[in-house]
Parts: structure tokens; C-alpha cells; sequence
């Protein structure tokens, strides 16, 4: 629960809006608004998340991965269908059922690191398959940039520094090949800097061996990825 | 007798010539299309990798309570009874004037808080 609650009450129907501010011990920066609909008869509540140096890594919310596994359960039927009509390896198209039927079977039983290694392996096929009919190489090391990435990620929860630190080295020169591409434009060439640095920033983030920092730098880097 | 041969002989040619064109124009649209029917495909398929991609992102990152969003938003259900008590509050203090208009915010206010331990 956040030490600062500002609460906003807003009576629908009526005139009347009021608000107040009730202060914590220690006065923490996270703030969080409350409002009333008494028409609607529910509450909303809008907080900041936890931050990720104080956050709880064994409250796993099982439910909603075992719901997003679901979702690409019935996702990937259409999308095997379309890769074959692109000529991709009809073995690398089995491989993503088999690897999804293990991340099933890791979030059935609840086992973190099976389903860590299990979604790194199901990852790793996408640049496969986007070789077989895309020519676009900054795409590509995109992608590889990204799957480099998240091993470093699965080696984070098994505290493997050396590997994360070889992982995130190999990912930071996947992406500096893009760095040399004529075809960007200043907006594509600002994100990639920014990107590239960010994966910088990761790589002194595992000299600390500290996975709390690890994991704050790791979601800026990625997020900043996801854009590219 | 000599020109009638060449009058014919031109007129097949040029019937011969005509289908030729049509049919090399037909190979022409059958194959434009195609690589317009591959180049939708890939779009697509490149939409679906792209898809898939935040997807299991999304996935590893929950299994560390990792997410890109600064804020969450709940929505609770709000009870007949805490309803009732806050219009009781708030009735009061219309009644008692503007002096009271500030503890029927306390109170309200206060009452929410509880809500939320």
C-alpha cells in the first residue's frame, strides 16, 4: 500500500466534489487517486506500481500467465497456417507447438524457471521465421538483439553472471549493426542510440551482481526496444 | 493471286501477334497479383511476429512482476451499507452550514481510506 493516499470523492447526480490529502510516516513518493460513482455503486483507484527494488519476485501472477498462454494457444493455428503459406520449416513451425505445450506444463505446475526457458525457446523461433520471407537484416538483429536479451534474463533468475554478461555483450553488437545503417532516418537513429546505451547501462548493471538493478535496467532497456 | 497470299499472310500475323500480346499481358496481371497477394501475406505474417513477440515479452516479464505501466487502476465494488453511511455524512454537513462542509470531506475521505487497508 502506498504511504501518500490522495483521495478524490466525486458524487454523480449531485454538485458536490471534494478532495483531500492524508500524509504517511514516512512520506513516500508513491501517490494514488480514489473515486466514488455512488450512481455506478463501484470505486476506482489509480496507483503507482511497485518498484521494482522493493518488489514482492515470489508473488507470481499464475493466473494471468496461464490466461496469456491460452490466448496464444488460440493464436497460433492462423499464424501456422500463414507460415507454411510462406514456405517456413515445417519443423521449426512443430517446434513452436511443442515448446508452447512445455510452457503450459511449466505454468500448470507452477515452475518459474521451466516456463522462463520454455518462453526463451518459443521467442527464439520468431527471427527464424521472419528469415525465411522478410530480407529486412535491421529487423532481424532487432529481433536477436531482443531474444540475446532475454537470456540474459533467464540467466538472471539462476543469478548466472557470466552468461548474462556474454548474452547482453552479444546483443549489444547484434544492434550495433544497425548503428551503421544508412536507411534510418534521425527518429529511428535517436531510438537506436538510445537503445544501444540502455544496453550499456544493463551490461554495468551486472558488474553490481544485483538482480533488483538487473531487473530495473533490464525493463527500461526492453521497453525501449520494443519500439525499435 | 500473289497479293491475296500476302493480304492473308499479314492478317494472320497480326491475329497471331494480337493473342501473343494478350497472352503475355495475362502472365503479366497473374503474376503482379500474386506478388501483390505474397506481399499482404507477409505484412501479415510480419503483424503476427510482432504480435507474438509482446506476447511472450509480456509473459516473461510477469513471471518477475515486471510491466512497462507507471500506474495500475482497480475498480472495486462499493457496499449499500458504506454507501448509505457517506450520504448520511454528507447530509449532515449541508445541513449544519458552510462550517461543516470540511469535516464531511474529512469524514468521507476518511472512509474510503478504510475501504483501502
Amino acid at each position: 500500500m502506498p504511504d501518500k493516499v490522495v483521495v478524490v470523492v466525486n458524487k454523480i447526480g449531485g454538485n458536490e466534489r471534494s478532495s483531500d490529502q492524508s500524509g504517511g510516516s514516512s512520506g513516500g513518493n508513491s501517490n494514488a487517486s480514489e473515486s466514488t460513482n455512488q450512481s455506478e455503486a463501484r470505486t476506482s483507484r489509480l496507483a503507482q506500481v511497485d518498484s521494482l527494488l522493493n518488489s514482492n519476485y515470489d508473488d507470481i501472477p499464475w493466473d494471468e500467465i496461464s490466461y496469456g498462454v491460452e490466448t496464444l494457444y488460440t493464436a497460433w493455428p492462423t499464424i501456422s497456417i500463414d507460415m507454411k503459406a510462406l514456405n517456413v520449416g515445417e519443423s521449426d513451425i512443430s517446434s513452436f507447438s511443442t515448446t508452447l505445450d512445455g510452457v503450459a506444463q511449466a505454468v500448470k505446475v507452477q515452475d518459474k524457471n521451466s516456463a522462463l526457458i520454455n518462453l526463451y525457446n518459443l521467442y527464439t523461433l520468431l527471427p527464424k521465421y521472419l528469415s525465411y520471407f522478410s530480407s529486412d537484416e535491421t529487423k532481424l538483429n532487432v529481433y536477436n538483439t531482443k531474444a540475446y536479451v532475454l537470456s540474459s534474463y533467464v540467466s538472471a533468475n539462476s543469478e548466472n553472471w557470466g552468461e548474462m554478461n556474454t548474452n547482453v555483450t552479444n546483443a549489444i553488437n547484434t544492434l550495433s549493426k544497425n548503428m551503421q545503417s544508412e536507411k534510418l532516418n534521425n527518429i529511428e537513429k535517436t531510438a537506436l542510440e538510445k537503445s544501444y546505451t540502455l544496453l550499456e547501462e544493463l551490461k554495468r548493471g551486472i558488474g553490481v551482481e544485483d538482480k533488483e538493478i538487473f531487473y530495473l535496467k533490464y525493463k527500461l532497456a526492453m521497453e525501449q526496444l520494443e519500439i525499435l | 493471286m500473289k497479293n491475296q497470299i500476302s493480304k492473308y499472310l499479314l492478317i494472320t500475323l497480326m491475329i497471331i501477334f494480337v493473342i501473343l500480346l494478350a497472352i503475355l499481358i495475362y502472365i503479366r496481371f497473374l503474376g503482379s497479383n500474386e506478388g501483390e497477394e505474397y506481399a499482404i501475406l507477409t505484412e501479415k505474417a510480419e503483424g503476427e511476429i510482432t504480435y507474438l513477440d509482446s506476447s511472450i515479452i509480456q509473459l516473461m516479464n510477469n513471471l518477475n512482476n515486471i510491466s512497462y505501466s507507471r500506474y495500475q487502476v482497480t475498480i472495486k465494488e462499493v457496499n449499500e451499507s458504506e454507501q448509505q453511511d457517506n450520504t448520511s455524512n454528507n447530509s449532515e454537513s449541508a445541513g449544519n452550514g458552510s462550517q461543516t462542509t470540511e469535516s464531511a470531506r474529512q469524514s468521507s475521505s476518511g472512509s474510503e481510506q478504510n475501504r483501502w487497508k
